[in-house]
């Protein structure tokens, strides 16, 4: 094609013949692009439910067993709400331990950094990405409608729908994390009362022999056993 | 056989027996059927229903294989079950099957062989797409796919526990080719069936939707009397939606040929009939405008959309129907469709290209980004796009926002997350000026951008998260046990100190401190 392109050159121009070749290794080097993408994306997991306090070589050192961790990305939270758990996108050597990662963590309950609640995984989506390459050769085309046009009403009406939508989904989201905060409480109240207990417990059993039990042992004349 | 029972609840239940297939060839008294008519619902042999037995937890889905009739006029169905992914949990292994995915049930043993079943289990139907690429299977389409409740392509051996690809050439003396999708049968579009269908479907849908809406509001008003405020229309509307869909349902799983014409017919009758009306009076022109959007909340609103979009488009493919019927509806519509609609409603789409000075932007070096939303946020310039395709990138989005507004912006899709909507594109922008924003903002609400698959773009002021306090992260129980040995451990210390202390004599310590 190419000596065709230089044959062709003397009549029509060098210009337009070249113009046409860069926009068509454009075209490759997009296609090209979007399928290492891919490839990437297949073998990356999106975990969630992480904690806070989770950082890259936390998740590193987590997952490495599985494989190698090629790279760790938190995705950044710009407009949810701040209490929901943070969730990374973890690139591993390749897909067999992607599906690797995935499988183990689905199977059973994986905890990273010692948080009881344990993470999730999933297969990571396109629109997860945030340096995701073009669509080749796709063209995106829009337009205004204004209100003369007759699809105008529904194109409102959609728009509100949009609205309710996204409020209705906000509210949602509220509900959850108001649960997960009240189960939490619950579960804090339990914890500290069983505790407590506990404590109780150990306190009438003193190591030098000065505790209550000790006591009623020495009055009732009983042996008790120190561990 | 032991739980064969017949029910008084059956003498009640409208059902007739369809065509008789033949005899047992056991016993001569044993009545085989092709299929048989329940609660209005009619079922054939190989078609697949939800069953309900008694002790379960959960209906089942399976494909019935034999309808019959005892001389004791016991009715039953022999069934081969799917199983769900959960009810195989325990042999899925590494296999992650989708939510609607099911496995056919082969081999010996429960969960497959043994469920003939009497014939009230049967709750109702369910259409199972095979998406196995066995080349005995006919290929499924992905209209079919699309409808179809669940697919499969794998089979569970409940008693070997194995899950295969691969399909015998028999299950459960059954042979596999009717566990695929069915062949395409030349009798099935034979034009005396194709005129009852088209006659139903058009019947429902061509059917003026005003005078369905008087009936069928009249009629929910009348039932309605406890008036729980529910409006006319909006019951009428949505036993409309309810009918259509089961109607698309009831053609999936009768055949598999007609369905994607007759979803043609429907959606090329619909636009067609609003150009109609619209022509005809005014009043009409209300009533089908408010009833489009109620469509448009149902489940193909892009596709509806497009269709309204450029109508022209799809003009031709109407051409393409089979049917005398369905073809003369739609050629009366064509011409009021090109003559009337074309001009008005064949929207100007704008194509989005590469901003002319794109590159102009990475002269200088900027402050992070997150920053510059900061900043942003508190100038007012930041502008949050919701609706977007969430496959586009954030230059993408910049072309766009520089087509539609003709403003040099920056953008970014914000990356999806677990409570993003996994159809819904965000993006954040930021304008160059405050007054700019607010104009992008003012314009989208008392305008409509439209996207090539018809979703309008809506946008508002970006908000940011608050940044502050550490968020919480529920889930992580902390006691405080830590601290308090720590204070024990200071209180041993201060006093370990203290007895040092009494020890020295006072000049070692002023030489020590």
């Amino acid at each position: 094609m190419w000596s065709l392109g230089l044959a062709k050159s003397g009549l029509d121009g060098f210009g337009c013949i070249s113009d046409i070749f860069s926009l068509y290794m454009a075209s490759l080097s997009a296609q090209a692009d979007y399928a290492a993408f891919e490839e990437r994306r297949k073998r990356t997991v999106y975990l969630d439910n992480l904690s806070p306090q989770v950082t890259e070589p936390v998740v590193r050192t987590a997952l490495n067993q599985f494989g190698n961790v090629k790279s760790v990305q938190f995705i950044p939270n710009y407009i949810e709400p701040r209490n929901i758990p943070q969730c990374a996108l973890v690139e591993m050597e390749n897909t067999r331990q992607a599906e690797a990662v995935l499988s183990e963590i689905s199977q059973f309950p994986f905890m990273i950094s010692g948080m009881p609640r344990p993470v999730r995984a999933r297969p990571a989506q396109v629109g997860m990405f945030g340096d995701k390459p073009n669509i080749p050769g796709r063209t995106i085309r829009c337009c205004w409608l204004d209100e003369n046009n007759p699809n105008f009403k529904i194109a409102q009406k959609t728009k509100a729908l949009i609205w309710k939508n996204a409020a209705e989904s906000a509210f949602l989201q509220k509900q959850v994390l108001q649960e997960e905060e009240k189960l939490a409480r619950q579960q804090d109240e339990t914890l500290k009362a069983n505790y407590k207990k506990f404590e109780l417990i150990d306190s009438i059993t003193l190591n030098d022999k000065t505790g209550p039990a000790d006591k009623l042992a020495k009055h009732y004349d009983l042996k008790i056993a120190h561990d | 056989m032991s739980h064969l029972r017949v029910t008084r609840i059956e003498d009640n239940m409208k059902f007739k027996w369809g065509r008789k297939k033949g005899v047992s060839k056991t016993d001569e008294r044993i009545q085989f059927y092709e299929s048989f008519t329940y609660e209005d619902v009619e079922y054939f042999v190989y078609d697949c229903a939800y069953i309900y037995c008694k002790g379960d937890t959960e209906t089942s889905i399976c494909k019935l294989v034999k309808m019959f009739e005892t001389p004791t006029h016991v009715k039953g169905v022999k069934v081969v079950r799917f199983r769900r992914p959960i009810d195989i949990r325990d042999i899925l292994g590494n296999h992650n099957p989708q939510w609607n995915e099911l496995f056919l049930a082969s081999g010996q043993g429960v969960g497959c062989r043994d469920y003939i079943n009497p014939l009230e289990v049967i709750v109702g139907k369910c259409s199972v797409v095979c998406t196995s690429k066995d080349e005995r299977n006919p290929h499924a389409s992905k209209i079919e796919l699309k409808w179809a409740d669940y697919f499969f392509y794998r089979t569970v051996d409940v008693e070997k526990r194995v899950i295969s690809e691969k399909f015998n050439y028999e299950i459960d003396g059954i042979k596999v080719e009717y566990f695929f999708n069915k062949r395409k049968d030349p009798k099935l579009i034979s034009p005396s069936n194709l005129k009852r269908n088209i006659k139903t479907e058009a019947g429902r849908s061509i059917l003026s939707s005003k005078i369905d809406l008087v009936e069928k509001g009249g009629g929910a008003v009348n039932t309605d009397k406890s008036g729980n405020g529910v409006s006319p229309v909006l019951l009428a509307e949505s036993k409309r939606a309810m009918t259509s869909m089961g109607e698309n349902r009831r053609m999936s799983n009768e055949n598999s040929t007609l369905r994607p014409k007759a979803t043609i017919n429907k959606d090329g009758t619909e636009p067609g009939q609003i150009s109609f009306r619209q022509d005809q009076d005014k009043a009409n022109v209300r009533s089908s405008d408010s009833l489009l959007p109620m469509n448009e909340s149902d489940t193909r609103p892009n596709k509806k959309r497009k269709l309204l979009l450029d109508g022209q488009k799809k003009v031709p493919k109407k051409g393409e129907d089979i049917d005398g019927k369905a073809g003369n509806a739609s050629d009366k519509m064509v011409p009021e469709l090109a003559g009337n609609k074309g001009a008005k409603t064949h929207a100007q789409f704008l194509e989005v290209t590469r901003r002319p000075d794109a590159d102009r932007s990475t002269w200088f070096k900027k402050l992070p980004w997150d920053q510059r939303l900061q900043t942003a946020e508190e100038m007012g310039t930041l502008v949050l796009l919701d609706n977007l395709d969430p496959s586009y990138t954030s230059l993408e989005v910049e072309d766009l926002v520089w087509h539609a507004f003709n403003r040099r912006v920056e953008a970014k899709m914000i990356q999806q997350g677990t409570f993003s909507h996994p159809h819904y594109g965000k993006a954040l922008v930021i304008f160059k000026s405050k007054d700019a924003a607010e104009a992008a903002i003012s314009k989208l609400q008392s305008e409509c951008l439209i996207l090539e698959d018809g979703r309008p773009v809506v946008g508002c002021k970006g908000t940011l998260t608050q940044q502050g306090e550490p968020a919480k992260f529920f889930g992580h129980l902390v006691l405080d046990v830590n601290k308090r040995q720590r204070q024990h451990d200071e209180k041993a210390q201060a006093k370990e100190m203290q007895e040092l202390r009494s020890q020295l004599k006072s000049t070692e310590i002023n030489e020590l401190t």
